[in-house]
């Protein structure tokens, strides 16, 4: 019986939300994580039920090492074990880099950078314990290719991440743990609510006429579908998959 | 050209900035050139870290610099001029085993000097990192130095001279329109066996 913990996972507009639901389509159990939002994520763990699999609710913050530990010993203690780690939860703040501050950073270097690297190592020492391998997938952003502005804080954490993400595939193939990361372009999350590029309908237009393949932003479920395969490929490591319409082809 | 220098007190590049003719300064947001610099490289397998010292790398990498250059960024952007050059490592560019932290860190600062360059673009402000290799005076603990000379296809290490000098052509008119570039000063290293599986054997 496979096991995958997905971080960031409850909410009913999320990207972890179809991660976990493609997983769940692949046989897996799940372990959502979130910071709160326990109400979506009971709906999370009914949904994936109904799709016949065992599912849990493991709150808790992702942004230290300890808080990774818990949520995988929590995930190992009511699943029976860790086979894939999904390190989805992600924050981001829209601003020139000017006017960053210092909660500011914190906020979002905590999360998609700190959080991303001690979830992963938290992952990977359960993996080696396990002794059998496993596979880590991050959520990362077609903005750890591209440059962008005004996600510059954002997207320097995700091209972090994906230096790290080849950093951790190298260090950690000799356990045969692959470490992969995707790459959405525009989802239509609560994370983009604030975004300028989606504040009228008219620059919501603007936005979809940009996206060559098919002119509309992602399902969750599409990047879901990339996850699943990388969760399950055999021989994949260190890859990046962008899951975007083509968004940034040619951008970077 | 004044240029503010930050970063670590005694690096070796900042004395062959000086060297070079800059006018380097240790304070205020006038000058017209800035020059971020790095900490030491360091190098460890992610799993050998501590939780902190990985955190300490990143604040020490990326959040200083970055909080370091932004008044002088700001100043820049009202004056309508400046050149913004980033010194930090290869290890940014390309995953090697046991440069995960430095490389992470690294890899954030030239993202943030090139958000810098679309920002400050229109504002007459550039930003460009310069990559350096292992050179000498700032070679990780550990690392074989003959080994990586062997390795570059220049057959030997920068000096800091040399980065010194690339950080300066990057400040002067003679690069009036380079902007957002990460330049690597490495020999060609990383486009042969920079790849070698931990750099501390090379």
């Amino acid at each position: 019986m496979a096991v995958a913990l997905v971080t960031g996972a409850a909410r009913d507009r999320g990207i972890g939300r179809g991660i976990a639901l493609a997983l769940a389509s692949r046989g897996f159990d799940v372990a959502v994580n979130d910071l709160a939002h326990e109400e979506e994520a009971e709906r999370r763990v009914a949904e994936l039920e109904a799709l016949g699999r065992r599912a849990a609710f493991v709150p808790g913050d992702i942004r230290t090492r300890e808080g990774n530990e818990r949520l995988v010993a929590e995930t190992v203690e009511r699943l029976g074990r860790l086979d894939a780690f999904v390190a989805n939860a992600g924050v981001a703040s829209w601003m020139p880099l000017v006017e960053v501050t210092r909660d500011d950073w914190e906020h979002v270097v905590g999360v998609n950078l700190h959080g991303v690297f001690h979830g992963c190592c938290a992952a990977a020492e359960q993996l080696r314990r396990q002794g059998e391998g496993g596979r880590i997938v991050v959520t990362s952003s077609v903005n750890a290719v591209m440059p962008f502005s005004p996600l510059g804080v954002y997207g320097a954490t995700k091209h972090a991440v994906g230096l790290l993400v080849g950093v951790m595939a190298r260090e950690w193939g000799a356990d045969s743990i692959s470490v992969n990361h995707v790459g959405p372009g525009w989802v239509d999350t609560n994370i983009n609510d604030p975004s300028p590029d989606f504040e009228t309908e008219e620059k919501r237009a603007a936005a979809r006429a940009s996206i060559p393949f098919g002119a509309r932003p992602a399902d969750p479920e599409e990047i879901g579908e990339a996850v699943a395969y990388l969760v399950t490929s055999t021989y994949t490591t260190g890859a990046f998959v962008r899951v975007d319409g083509g968004l940034v082809i040619g951008k970077y | 050209m004044r240029v503010l220098v930050v970063g670590p007190e005694g690096h070796p590049v900042a004395d062959e900035l000086a060297a070079v003719g800059l006018d380097l300064t240790r304070e205020g947001t006038d000058a017209e050139g800035l020059v971020t610099l790095p900490p030491d490289p360091e190098v460890a397998p992610l799993l050998e870290l501590a939780p902190d010292a990985w955190e300490d790398a990143v604040r020490r990498w990326v959040e200083e610099p970055f909080f370091a250059a932004q008044p002088w960024l700001a100043a820049a952007l009202e004056r309508g001029s400046g050149s913004w050059v980033a010194v930090t490592s290869i290890l940014g560019t390309q995953p090697f085993p046991g440069g995960g932290a430095a490389g992470a860190g690294a890899m954030a600062l030239d993202t943030l000097v090139r958000i810098a360059a679309l920002e400050g673009g229109p504002h007459g402000v550039r930003a460009n990192a310069v990559a350096p290799g292992w050179f000498e005076g700032n070679v990780p603990a550990g690392l074989d130095a003959g080994l990586a000379e062997q390795d570059t296809p220049l057959r030997s290490l920068a000096t800091s001279a040399a980065v010194a000098e690339t950080v300066a052509w990057l400040l002067s008119p003679a690069a009036a329109h380079v902007t957002g570039e990460v330049l690597r000063v490495d020999g060609g290293y990383t486009i042969t066996r920079g790849s070698r599986p931990d750099p501390r054997t090379a």
